[in-house]
């Protein structure tokens, strides 16, 4: 019927540039030493070409997003966290404040009560083997 | 004017339970669109309601009347409303319109707010990450929105699942899902016996990006193990204050309900149910019969105010 039935070896669609460069950014801020563009290549899940990443760092590197530094031949990326810091304690403002503002933002997941955990966690289980 | 200026005040505790359900049922585009526009006919209508009950009150002030030029008496002799009761629609029409107001004002500021902080990050990307362990991810509205996700978070997701992540919140970002839940929780300020919809509503916003995350990622599987996984981990014992004070007075566990409706078929590709259908039925039957007795009520009102004047 529909292509979700062959999950997960069908192939995700094709991103858009932002979501490649979201993505990279993601994969750095998640390891936590610099990465050459080989070893981000394979945090990615070894699905975009070398090329590839290597320009989608450079990007970011030109936003002044990444710093970088010479590691053997390749340089080694890594996020620049002063200007994060500042924005993170913003966010924290806009975070503690009253029901108003935290409304408007949407949660990736809200609290889970000890049923609640424990019902996902038989839930994740069950479906452990399938794939 | 007869009974039927109460049908819209009182039409909420059956749409209530049948919306509810529709959530439950319906593809969360869908049961999003259907439940925000029930909201806002019911609610408006509940206004209408008011507002007439306490005009046809006013209309027998003899100060009122003589302005407007018709009988206090006849009014009074024609109106069947129960003595009393227009005072009490006036008094709670002013309360629920106030309280409505205060939460325009708050929720406005609150957009604006958000607004500005997401201006304020740099251009550069729509991913903000926060150098922190603790784990949190969630939009941040603006032009252009932002992903606020913590480095904590994306520590504990593989790559697949950290595209389940973005994905997910795209799709809020996207579609605008703050509007929707500003929306129905103003129509819950201006009719109490909306507000169950107010944690249905943030339910269905939620399936509706989970939805977006699994066709991104093209697996509902991969997606359900993402949002378990990240539910888990924002469960350790972190516990701080804002973390669980805030926000969506989560009812019965939003989140393994949202894994377990991944973990099924998607909703589109179901046989459309019987059941489906008739709340749909229902919930339009109800708007229906909200936008017509408000109008008959209104049109009473009129007639009555005609009769008086000569």
């Amino acid at each position: 019927m529909r292509a979700s039935r062959s999950e997960p070896a069908g192939a995700p669609p094709r991103r858009a540039r932002g979501e490649l460069e979201a993505e990279v950014l993601a994969a750095l801020w998640a390891a936590h030493r610099p990465l050459t563009p080989g070893e981000v290549q394979v945090k990615l899940g070894d699905e975009l070409a070398y090329s590839t990443v290597v320009t989608i760092l450079f990007r970011l590197h030109a936003k002044g997003l990444l710093g970088r530094s010479r590691q053997g031949r390749a340089y080694a990326y890594a996020p620049i966290e002063d200007e994060a810091g500042l924005a993170a304690r913003r966010m924290r403002q806009l975070l503690d404040a009253e029901r108003d503002r935290s409304t408007v933002l949407t949660r990736f997941v809200s609290d889970l009560s000890l049923a609640d955990e424990r019902l996902l966690r038989a839930l994740l289980d069950e479906h452990a083997g399938g794939s | 004017m007869d009974e039927a200026v109460f049908l819209p005040l009182l039409m909420p505790l059956l749409t209530v339970p049948a919306v509810h359900y529709a959530a439950a049922w319906w593809h969360p585009k869908l049961a999003t669109w259907l439940l925000t526009l029930s909201s806002v006919i019911l609610s408006v209508g509940s206004v209408v309601s008011l507002t007439l009950l306490a005009l046809a009150g006013a209309a027998q002030v003899p100060a009122v009347a003589s302005v407007g030029r018709w009988s206090a008496t006849t009014v009074r002799e024609t109106d069947a409303g129960l003595p009393g009761l227009d005072t009490v629609a006036g008094v709670l029409l002013v309360l629920l319109v106030a309280s409505a107001g205060g939460l325009v004002y708050r929720r406005t500021r609150a957009i604006s707010e958000a607004f500005h902080q997401a201006s304020r990050c740099r251009s550069g990307s729509e991913l903000l990450v926060l150098p922190h362990g603790e784990p949190v991810a969630y939009a941040l509205p603006g032009r252009p929105g932002r992903i606020v996700v913590s480095r904590g978070m994306l520590a504990t997701l593989d790559p697949y699942e950290r595209r389940v992540l973005l994905a997910h919140e795209r799709a809020h970002l996207a579609n605008h899902h703050y509007l929707f839940v500003a929306v129905v929780d103003f129509a819950a300020a201006l009719n109490p016996l909306l507000r169950p919809l107010r944690s249905t509503v943030r339910y269905s916003v939620e399936r509706w990006a989970d939805e977006s995350a699994a066709e991104g990622v093209g697996s509902r599987h991969l997606a359900a193990k993402a949002v378990g996984k990240a539910a888990l981990v924002s469960r350790q014992p972190a516990g701080r204050a804002w973390h669980s004070a805030v926000l969506m007075a989560a009812t019965a566990g939003p989140v393994p309900r949202r894994v377990a409706a991944l973990l099924t078929p998607p909703p589109e590709g179901r046989i459309p149910m019987l059941r489906a259908w008739i709340t749909g039925l229902i919930v339009l039957a109800a708007a229906a019969t909200v936008a017509g007795s408000a109008l008959d009520a209104a049109r009473d009102l009129h007639t009555i105010l005609e009769m008086a004047s000569n």
